[in-house]
């Protein structure tokens, strides 16, 4: 399997592709809160939908839930039934609840720094 | 490429967790590819095509394997590809350093461990010779070492010229064969008159007028109580006296 040669982005794109990457934890936690219990795969497309276009490997948003879970903020039931595999549910804990709420000043602070150093003179 | 295929190819690539993690993470992405191959197959993909079209949606082995990792986690695709370069490269350097690493690895291991091994069967045959030893010659070894039985030291500064004696004594048991004594006197002015009596009340031994520095010594054997007369004449100096006695074998 050869590397393909992949073409530069422009600075436009690399903005967007910059912040929706740092923006992930946010997404994440945010798509669960308004949207949980959601399985990971309805997360993606609910994420994708948001943000209008890919920008993660699907697979490996896998791994971060599984971190988010680990550390407390979010919680998984398995969910048996229905046509297919065993599905995992992903809702917020009180403490995912308490960091998004916090993250989200972080967001908001560094928006409005951002709004105020683009903005025309 | 088909869904489980797939899961085979990751499952073998997921050693790094443990048996239950790894469980979880293939059902919970076996469930978003067949999801995902359904929604494909309902918008007109051919069955197979859907299943490939959702396994190169979600990612090859190699990244996702990489992003289960420690350093893992979020994992865009122009990471993936850096993350998998340097992983590709730092494992084939590894597994080849580690080949000829692990087999000097190996031998040294084996001939420390023999080493050691060896080492610990001599000491062993060392201590159970000492022990034997020590048991065997345990009452020549009692007979060959000293006990103190008596000790004496003074110092005296006479200017005046008078006598002043001291008189002391030590008792000689059944349980000793024999005993030492010695005496050491340093006068700087003066004498110092030691006499040594046995327990008949015999004076043995009489360093004369024990003006002069002098050091003496004398094995006795009898038993009882023995005295010693210390007769300091306008003395100024030390005098040291000591006595060992031997045990007799049990």
């Amino acid at each position: 399997m050869g590397a393909t040669a992949r073409p530069a982005l422009g600075l436009p794109d690399r903005v967007e592709h910059d912040l929706a990457g740092g923006a992930l934890l946010l997404l994440l936690l945010g798509h669960v809160r308004r949207h949980g219990p959601i399985h990971g795969y309805a997360l993606i497309k609910a994420m994708e939908e948001t943000t209008g276009r890919t920008h993660w490997k699907e697979g490996t948003i896998y791994p971060v839930l599984g971190r988010l879970e680990q550390e407390g903020l979010l919680r998984a039931d398995w969910q048996v039934g229905g046509r297919g595999p065993p599905r995992k549910m992903y809702v917020l804990t009180r403490a995912g609840d308490h960091a998004l709420d916090r993250a989200r000043l972080v967001w908001h602070q560094t928006r409005d720094a951002l709004d105020e150093l683009l903005e025309e003179p | 490429m088909n869904i489980q295929t797939y899961l085979d190819r990751l499952a073998r690539r997921l050693h790094h967790l443990n048996p239950q993690q790894r469980h979880a993470a293939l059902t919970e992405i076996h469930g978003h590819l067949h999801e995902e191959a359904r929604r494909l197959h309902a918008d007109g993909l051919a069955p197979a095509a859907a299943e490939a079209a959702a396994i190169e949606a979600f990612g090859r082995p190699e990244e996702i394997a990489v992003a289960y990792g420690p350093q893992g986690g979020e994992v865009r695709g122009e990471t993936g590809e850096v993350l998998l370069r340097i992983a590709r490269g730092t494992g084939r350097a590894a597994a080849a350093t580690g080949r000829g690493a692990g087999q000097v690895l190996k031998v040294l291991g084996i001939v420390a461990l023999v080493a050691v091994g060896v080492a610990l069967v001599v000491l062993l045959g060392v201590l159970a010779f000492a022990g034997t030893a020590l048991v065997t010659f345990q009452d020549e070894i009692r007979e060959a070492v000293p006990r103190p039985i008596y000790g004496y030291s003074d110092e005296r500064d006479m200017t005046e010229p008078r006598t002043e004696l001291h008189t002391n004594g030590f008792d000689v048991g059944p349980e000793m064969k024999e005993f030492r004594i010695v005496f050491d006197t340093a006068p700087e002015a003066g004498c110092v008159r030691i006499r040594l009596t046995d327990p008949s009340g015999d004076t043995v031994n009489v360093n004369g007028n024990g003006c002069d520095a002098t050091s003496y010594g004398t094995t006795f054997t009898e038993q009882g109580r023995w005295t010693v007369e210390y007769a300091f004449i306008a003395y100024a100096g030390s005098v040291d006296a000591e006595a060992w006695g031997f045990e007799r074998a049990r």
